[in-house]
């Protein structure tokens, strides 16, 4: 099979996984041999006709898979195109590609041949070639194998910019019914065992500058949405819980698009859940850059999350007593919550009220969405919308039009993400 | 009063500094700006100005004010010379970078000009495609606002090893960058850039649209094809989505690509 077939076969295999950033890691060019270097905000370099960004070279090293994971397209038990590339044959067309400016560097996965190890000792080979013979200096961001080894971690952990073990399903129970090859454990132990020694490393650094690093970008994981009877609570505790234990810089999650058949899954006409998945990105933001805790945006008393409105609006919805809100006295927190105001502008808030007192017409030049925020605000004395509307009316009004066109995917430009500090 | 300069960014500052040493009453005129009735002074570059200027603002106002002046500089909004000395004016009245200060019109007009110009010069160091041709890598490019002095450093860093050449057909300028040396922007005579815009039109399928006298034809290379199989094979149908394509992939920037958006042939109708 040509390189070019191999290509098309094993980026086509790759596409389900979401994770496309090449952030986290920044990696000056070296003045002497090799190529590349790591920008930290991240590039995109194009975008694929559903809109996604196309930041790193995303193939499976193979799509040959002993595993029979009820989910995936690329079971055992399923007949599709199978190919593997060799270690040599990947590294070259990634470097081939990043001397033309295609890609920022290599997201690397594959399925699993004989066992984790001996599928990670052809990944690592595959980044040794890449980094130690062609000097490639340009981000990788590897996914691991479940049940990988620690040695296994270890070497990839040192070649790569970043880490990842996907959870893929969001309760065990899932996982044993779904992927009975996988075992809970298998997921966790690589997802410790990066956790420690990314902290580790982190110390070695402070000490001694040149030491070697270990997945200098952090590690991340993946979540699929709508596969199984999983509620949005348990999703979001979840991710909470991969954030804090594992020290996870992002939690994708991925809307499961039906390909196998199978008594457990939905069936394969259904269509993958794209607004609920977009939804899900929009509380990980609120938990990450906003300061909420879980449980403010879903509890077991309403276990999932409003199709018709960003969560935001919703919890504002539950807590109309707290507003309106002084745009001139309120504290940076309090601005965070109002619905229309987001990292940048509360910032920008914080920072014109020190020209003098803010009226209703200066709040759009600093990026508030008046189209929200006016109801929730009150600025130099007056009231920024008309009137205060009844709340069913209210309710209407906040509705993004993301409802009502079906969806809308999940994508902000790099660089409108707030820069938050590590552990904010 | 009215303050002409060259159009050199030097000049510039040499003359908002004269409107910010006067009592307010100064407009700077760029080049070709329509000559207004009223006298019109021309002001004298000075040499190595733009250095203590810039040393200057940013030990009174902060580190970021020089880029930010630069970048709002080169977006060519017609008017942002007059917004950025309002812009200074207010900064040195309050000893602080003013760029906080969105509720005044002319830092709005300041930051939104110098964002739009950082904003174009980030997504063009991913859009820059390289063609290979002989040894040498070339590109063109056409931004909406001139970002070859901001895109430089990043490309020479990251491809020291290689010689390559950023040509921005609209304004016919190139950097050019030899393998292991330093880069620069050369002016390139318009007949090599002989090349129609029309901006909206992608190519009619012929390999013509990137051709200039420093691309003979060659080889077809091998990796071109291999990115263009693989940009197909990346789409999802059932997520195709063509207006959020666009929105961050805006159709005007389609023709300089090699991977040729919209191509997908799996595209589910509706």
């Amino acid at each position: 099979m040509d390189v070019i077939e191999k290509l098309a076969v094993l980026g086509d295999a790759a596409r389900f996984d979401v994770a496309c950033t090449s952030s986290g890691s920044e990696r000056s060019a070296s003045s002497g041999a090799g190529v590349g270097s790591t920008v930290a905000g991240g590039i995109c370099h194009t975008w694929t006709d559903d809109g996604r960004c196309i930041s790193l070279l995303k193939v499976l090293l193979t799509n040959h898979c002993d595993y029979d994971c009820a989910y995936c397209r690329n079971r055992s038990s399923n007949d599709v195109p199978r190919a593997a590339f060799r270690p040599e044959e990947l590294a070259m067309l990634t470097i081939e590609f990043y001397r033309r400016n295609y890609i920022e560097g290599l997201f690397l996965s594959s399925g699993v041949v004989r066992d984790a190890d001996h599928t990670m000792g052809l990944m690592i080979e595959t980044l040794r070639l890449l980094r130690e013979v062609h000097l490639f200096r340009g981000y990788v961001h590897v996914k691991v194998i479940p049940g990988a080894s620690p040695e296994a971690v270890e070497r990839i952990g040192r070649l790569a910019d970043r880490v990842s073990v996907n959870v893929e399903l969001p309760s065990t129970r899932s996982l044993l019914s779904l992927a009975p090859q996988k075992k809970p454990a298998d997921i966790e132990a690589p997802m410790a065992y990066i956790a420690d020694r990314r902290s580790a490393n982190r110390e070695e650094l402070v000490r001694y500058r040149g030491a070697p690093t270990f997945a200098p970008a952090g590690q991340s994981t993946q979540l699929i949405v709508g596969a199984t009877p999983d509620r949005d609570v348990q999703i979001l505790r979840l991710s909470k819980n991969l954030y804090s234990r594992f020290d996870m810089k992002r939690v994708f999650f991925s809307a499961y698009i039906p390909t196998n058949a199978h008594p457990l899954l939905p069936a394969l006409t259904s269509a993958p859940p794209l607004l609920r998945e977009h939804r899900l990105y929009q509380a990980d933001w609120l938990m990450r850059f906003y300061r909420f805790d879980v449980e403010e945006i879903v509890d077991s008393g309403s276990p999932d999350l409003d199709l018709d409105l960003d969560p935001k609006s919703a919890w504002a919805m539950r807590h109309l007593d707290r507003f309106p809100v002084d745009v001139n006295r309120a504290d940076y927190e309090t601005l965070l919550r109002v619905p229309g105001i987001g990292v940048l502008s509360a910032q920008r808030v914080v920072a014109a009220r020190r020209l003098g007192r803010l009226r209703t017409e200066d709040l759009r030049p600093l990026g508030i969405v008046m189209k929200r925020a006016r109801f929730f605000l009150t600025a130099a004395g007056r009231y920024a919308a008309e009137r205060i509307p009844q709340a069913a009316e209210l309710r209407v009004l906040l509705a993004d039009k993301c409802g009502q066109k079906g969806y809308a995917p999940f994508q902000l430009r790099i660089e409108d993400l707030p820069v938050v500090a590590e552990g904010a | 009063m009215f303050l002409r300069y060259d159009d050199t960014f030097e000049g510039f500052l040499t003359a908002a500094a004269a409107c910010l040493r006067s009592d307010g009453a100064a407009s700077v005129l760029r080049p070709g700006a329509q000559i207004p009735l009223l006298p019109v002074q021309v002001v004298e570059t000075e040499e190595g100005f733009a250095d203590r200027l810039g040393s200057y603002l940013s030990t009174r106002l902060g580190p970021e004010v020089p880029g930010t002046v630069y970048q709002a500089w080169l977006s060519l909004v017609p008017g942002i010379e007059d917004a950025i000395v309002a812009f200074l004016r207010l900064g040195l009245a309050k000893r602080r970078d003013p760029s906080g200060f969105l509720q005044e019109p002319s830092v709005g007009a300041v930051v939104k000009a110098s964002r739009k110009v950082t904003a174009e010069a980030h997504f063009f160091l991913g859009v820059v495609r390289f063609r290979l041709r002989g040894s040498v890598y070339l590109s063109e490019i056409e931004p909406a606002v001139d970002v070859l002095p901001l895109i430089g450093d990043h490309f020479a860093q990251r491809f020291h090893d290689q010689s390559f050449a950023i040509h921005d057909l609209r304004r016919g300028r190139a950097i050019v960058h030899p393998a292991e040396g330093r880069w620069e922007i050369v002016d390139v005579a318009p007949e090599e850039a002989g090349n129609d815009r029309d901006g909206e039109t992608v190519g009619d399928g012929t390999d013509d649209c990137a051709s200039t006298v420093w691309n003979p034809p060659a080889r077809p290379d091998p990796y071109e094809a291999m990115w263009k199989r693989y940009f197909q094979a990346m789409a999802i149908e059932e997520r195709f989505n063509p207006t959020c394509q666009r929105s961050f992939l805006p159709k005007k920037y389609w023709r300089h690509l090699v991977e040729e958006p919209g191509s997908s042939d799996r595209r589910v109708p509706g």
